[in-house]
């Protein structure tokens, strides 16, 4: 069982390693493009997509602890919650 | 990366996020188009949700089931307006974008009111492991689809629709409600932001400087907040919002957004 300290903590810890890293990978990606525009570049895009993966991983750490706490109902929700995000990404990917 | 960091440094010390700001900043300022600009502005309210929720779980004030309950339709009208955002004409757009400024600003005047007539006690007479009970899921979900629809249009976290909703209607205590809906902006920005990213309208050297300043401009400005009268940096945001909606409707009677 994970009680709500653990579970917070968790979670607390997955959000600033999604921010500090993405910041860091950002700020790094900026000062390489003063050099080499496109690494720089590249680097740039791997910390945005870092950034915004952070929140959907946080949807995924969720899940599975509400799994392992045989909590039926918020593990469905956090799942169509999942769905919603890997469904309409993908619809955003095919219109292009 | 200035305009980000001023945003992020005032947001964090008037506790509102900076996207209400950062799209007509670049809009009006950097003539940057709309669509880039709201792609823009989605990734640097990430940033600010994340890294303030981050502080805000780790002290129990956030409700993960409520977040995750409400998720399912912020999720959805994110999604929604984002994909729909690319067939409606700018002009549209940009009335919505003025009418919720004023909004936004209204609601932060009512705020000044209410914390200088009330003591401060009165407000954080919740302490975390409290119980509350919450109700009106209906309502709240109906709510937070409108709050994840305008986030998804205009770039914006839509924490003046969230907070009073589940303060007001669904019964959680303010702390509670205020962290909670920082805590969902996160994943109701990201949904909208991978569908602008797929698009193509996520421009890495506008985000990029701008998330960086985003980022910087909080950090310090949650360590300058307990030390700054806060109630100055409120009315200065205030003011600006009422002078970017002016600026917008300026821009929008000269023929702009087209």
């Amino acid at each position: 069982m994970i009680d709500s300290n653990q579970r917070d903590r968790i979670v607390a810890g997955v959000l600033r390693w999604g921010a500090y890293g993405s910041f860091g990978i950002v700020c790094a990606g900026l000062l390489v493009g003063v050099f080499n525009q496109n690494a720089g570049n590249s680097v740039v895009r791997i910390g945005l997509l870092l950034l915004i993966a952070t929140p959907v991983s946080r949807i995924v750490t969720l899940l599975v602890i509400f799994l392992l706490d045989r909590d039926k109902k918020y593990a469905l929700i956090s799942f169509t919650v999942l769905l919603i995000v890997v469904l309409s990404s993908l619809y955003g990917m095919a219109s292009h | 990366m200035v305009v980000g960091f001023l945003a992020g440094g005032l947001g964090s010390i008037a506790g509102v996020g900076g996207g209400i700001i950062i799209t007509p900043v670049l809009v009006l300022f950097f003539h940057v188009p709309l669509p880039l600009a709201v792609a823009a502005s989605l990734v640097s309210v990430i940033a600010t949700s994340t890294a303030a929720s981050s502080v805000h779980v780790e002290r129990h004030v956030t409700d993960v089931r409520l977040a995750m309950t409400l998720e399912l339709t912020t999720t959805i009208g994110a999604a929604v307006a984002a994909i729909v955002s690319a067939h409606i004409n700018h002009r549209v757009i940009a009335v919505i974008f003025i009418c919720f400024l004023l909004y936004s600003a209204y609601s932060m005047v009512r705020k000044q009111l209410h914390d200088s007539s009330r003591p401060r006690a009165d407000q954080s007479s919740w302490e975390p492991g409290e119980p509350y009970k919450i109700r009106n899921y209906p309502a709240g979900l109906g709510i937070s689809l409108i709050a994840g629809s305008v986030s998804g249009l205009l770039g914006i976290g839509g924490g003046p629709i969230k907070v009073p909703a589940m303060y007001l209607i669904m019964g959680a205590p303010l702390r509670v409600a205020t962290a909670t809906s920082n805590f969902m902006i996160g994943v109701t920005a990201a949904t909208s932001a991978l569908v602008y990213y797929g698009r193509g309208d996520l421009r890495l050297d506008i985000a990029g400087p701008l998330v960086v300043g985003v980022f910087s401009g909080s950090l310090i400005g949650a360590r300058l907040a307990p030390r700054i009268r806060t109630r100055e940096v409120a009315f200065l945001l205030i003011a600006l919002m009422v002078y970017l909606s002016v600026q917008m409707g300026y821009k929008l009677a000269t023929g702009g957004f087209q």
